[in-house]
């Protein structure tokens, strides 16, 4: 019974689905343990961003970094975003992301902080993707 | 209050260990988290419901749950079925579709073993169909209200917190009064839930239910929001003046427009705006309101440009909306944006008469904490021969009974009499809580300022009766103006010509139908032309002629 109910109350279009897998998967867990006030520790810092960036999502398998959770899912949902800005946006975050995260240990303060604001912009372009999409629902429906 | 065992018992079911390292990483001194075996390991979450249902019947009972909405598990561990697919088109469909909303199903399953036990669901979802699947199912909080970084660990830690407050919160969130009534415990959960998100909220519930005060005492009060809690009457506003008490006007805009000045809606920037009797809104105020809902954007009267506003809208009603959109007297889209299916409803008081003894002893314990009404009791009781007793919450209480009274340890206990407190029981309170209360404390007043003083038993206690016949009479007098109809009586004005005594006959007048009605315009329409469609004339002509519906009562 639920799964009809349930089903009706989310009958809605995969790309919404799609922006709200990216946003749980990716923009909730890419700051998950990111302070409000930025450590002043770097080596804190760095811990952090380790486990935000390099250990987004465990699975039984290990853990995922952030730049293979949005490879997998543009490889799975991306023919969907073709027109969508914030995919491009995000497809260029990432990379920056992953070429500093790849240096993570050797990073120093500045490059540290230049990591933190782009899981903040990554976080922010996942969350517009969606309330685009899901605003983009509300005015089919009206 | 439930007595505590020490820590809280928290089970967070997430097929990710983060959310689980972070509360035990921050929580570590409040909570315990549960410990889940696998295999050879220990972990402190558990990954899917098989891991998590064996949980629910330890020894020590859970006293929340952390419960995460996606989970990426292998067929064979995902409700509904917990069964393999297959790999066609379909199964990979049904596969995803299971993983996006595991969280619910498992919600669903915890509900039907466990009812009340609270579940925080830490979704980064942010729209109204999966907020209405989830209460419909009773989660107790969402994650995403908490602000900008919703979605951190720390956003986490501050919702849990809130939800194990809210477990032992008292009877009472500033002056609204909850109870413990189903209708009413579950009016509490989803509160919890939406005062903090952004969205517009509509309360709804007969008068006297308390729509003013849940509006402003515990949603404004819970949405962290730092502006002002701002409170418009759309019923009392004449309709020409609507548009610029909304939305302000530019000097100029009309004849009398010397100076700038905001409306409401700039007033509660970064607040709380409650339109209270949204019924009463013009259409072509529905249309304006309706505008700055969907837009975000405000144009004061007379300007050329619009701005943006930051109120949240909370709106309340007592009229059923959803017939007055069909008959077309009030827009479909604006009651659409007010997210009706999420609405607030207050029940009647009679509709939870086991709230009733709290609800007095509470009442009465309001009417204790008036330092005036605590020096005429102490008064009283050194009249009657008693010593003087502290004046301290623990020393007065309210006893509903003769018995109750007699087992009372308070140093005064004022006692409704047992027929009296029947008859409060078996009423129906056509003006709800605002008529429980305000009956209860003029009879308690009455009590302390006109009643016959207190009896002192031999250890010093004073024992103060209610007088049953003026309770008898509050209550007869409600039944006369439910039934609305039957002779009135007024005091004969005085005046100096025909015309001032015209105008003070029709003050009368109005005073003692709106004292009948409870201070219930639509009751009071009623009983003046027959139907409660008058109401917003009535209301009118009540604040035209100077009369006030705070003072008046």
């Amino acid at each position: 019974m639920l799964e009809t109910k349930y089903h009706l109350l989310m009958a809605d279009d995969p790309r919404r689905k799609a922006a709200r897998r990216l946003q749980h998967d990716l923009g909730r867990y890419i700051r998950f343990a990111a302070p409000e006030e930025l450590e002043a520790d770097t080596e804190a810092l760095r811990q952090r961003l380790t486990r935000d960036v390099l250990g987004t999502r465990s699975t039984p398998e290990g853990l995922v970094p952030a730049e293979a959770i949005f490879e997998n899912w543009l490889a799975e949902e991306g023919r969907a975003f073709t027109d969508a800005a914030e995919v491009g946006m995000l497809r260029d975050l990432v990379r920056e992301l992953g070429r500093l995260a790849a240096r993570l240990p050797e990073l120093g303060r500045a490059e540290l902080e230049e990591l933190d604001r782009l899981t903040r912009s990554i976080a922010g372009e996942c969350r517009r993707l969606l309330r685009r999409i899901e605003r983009g629902n509300d005015a089919l429906r009206r | 209050m439930k007595p505590r065992r020490g820590r809280p018992r928290i089970l967070v079911i997430d097929d990710q260990s983060r959310t689980a390292e972070a509360l035990g990483r921050l929580l570590a001194s409040e909570v315990e988290l549960v410990s889940v075996r696998s295999g050879g390991d220990s972990r402190s979450h558990a990954r899917s419901w098989r891991e998590a249902e064996p949980l629910l019947d330890g020894a020590r009972p859970l006293d929340a749950v952390v419960l995460d909405v996606r989970f990426d598990l292998p067929d064979e561990e995902l409700l509904p079925d917990q069964r393999p697919l297959g790999d066609d088109a379909g199964a990979r469909r049904r596969r995803r579709e299971r993983r996006d909303r595991q969280g619910i199903y498992i919600l669903e399953r915890l509900r039907r073993r466990q009812p009340d036990l609270p579940v925080l669901l830490t979704t980064a979802y942010d729209d109204i169909a999966f907020e209405e699947a989830a209460l419909t199912l009773r989660a107790d909080a969402f994650t995403y209200a908490v602000g900008e970084d919703e979605a951190s660990s720390e956003g986490v830690v501050r919702a849990l917190r809130r939800l194990l407050e809210e477990r032992e919160s008292p009877p009472r969130t500033g002056r609204f009064f909850w109870g413990s009534s189903a209708a009413m415990r579950e009016l509490r959960r989803k509160v919890s839930a939406l005062a903090p998100t952004p969205m517009p909220l509509l309360i709804t519930g007969p008068t006297g239910t308390g729509k003013s005060l849940l509006a402003r005492d515990v949603v404004h009060a819970l949405s962290g929001r730092s502006g002002a809690f701002v409170a418009f009457d759309c019923a009392t506003v004449p309709e020409g003046l609507l548009p610029a008490a909304l939305f302000g006007t530019l000097r100029g805009a009309f004849t009398g427009a010397i100076v700038d000045r905001p409306g409401v809606f700039e007033a509660a920037a970064e607040g709380t705006l409650f339109l209270d009797e949204v019924e009463n809104l013009t259409s072509d105020a529905q249309k304006m309101l309706l505008t700055a809902v969907n837009d975000g954007r405000i144009r004061r009267l007379g300007a050329t440009a619009d701005v943006p506003h930051s109120a949240r809208l909370v709106a309340a009603s007592n009229a059923d909306l959803g017939r007055r959109a069909k008959d077309g007297s009030f827009r479909s889209d604006l009651l659409m944006r007010l997210n009706p299916s999420l609405a607030l409803e207050l029940p009647r008081l009679a509709e939870r008469r086991e709230d009733l003894p709290e609800m007095a002893r509470s009442t009465a314990g309001a009417f204790f904490s008036d330092t005036r009404h605590r020096r005429a009791i102490a008064a009283l009781v050194r009249a009657s021969g008693g010593p003087e007793p502290p004046l301290t919450d623990e020393a007065l209480a309210l006893a509903l009974s003769e018995d109750e009274a007699r087992r009372s340890e308070a140093a005064v206990t004022f006692v409704v009499p047992r027929k009296a407190w029947a008859a409060m029981e078996k009423h129906p309170w056509p003006g709800n809580v605002r008529q429980f209360e305000m009956a209860l404390a003029d009879v308690l007043a009455a009590a302390v300022y006109a009643g016959g003083g207190a009896s002192i038993d031999p250890s010093g206690r004073a024992r103060i009766p209610l007088d049953a016949r003026l309770l008898f009479d509050l209550l007869a007098g409600a039944r006369a103006a439910e039934s609305g109809a039957g002779p009135f009586s007024l005091e004969r004005p005085r005046a100096s010509t025909v015309a001032a005594f015209r105008r003070e006959l029709e003050k009368a007048a109005m005073r003692a139908l709106f004292r009948e009605a409870r201070g219930d315009f639509e009751r009071m329409a009623e009983a003046m032309t027959g139907s409660s469609r008058e109401a917003r004339a009535v209301r009118l002509r009540f604040n035209k002629i100077g009369l006030s519906a705070r003072e008046d009562r």
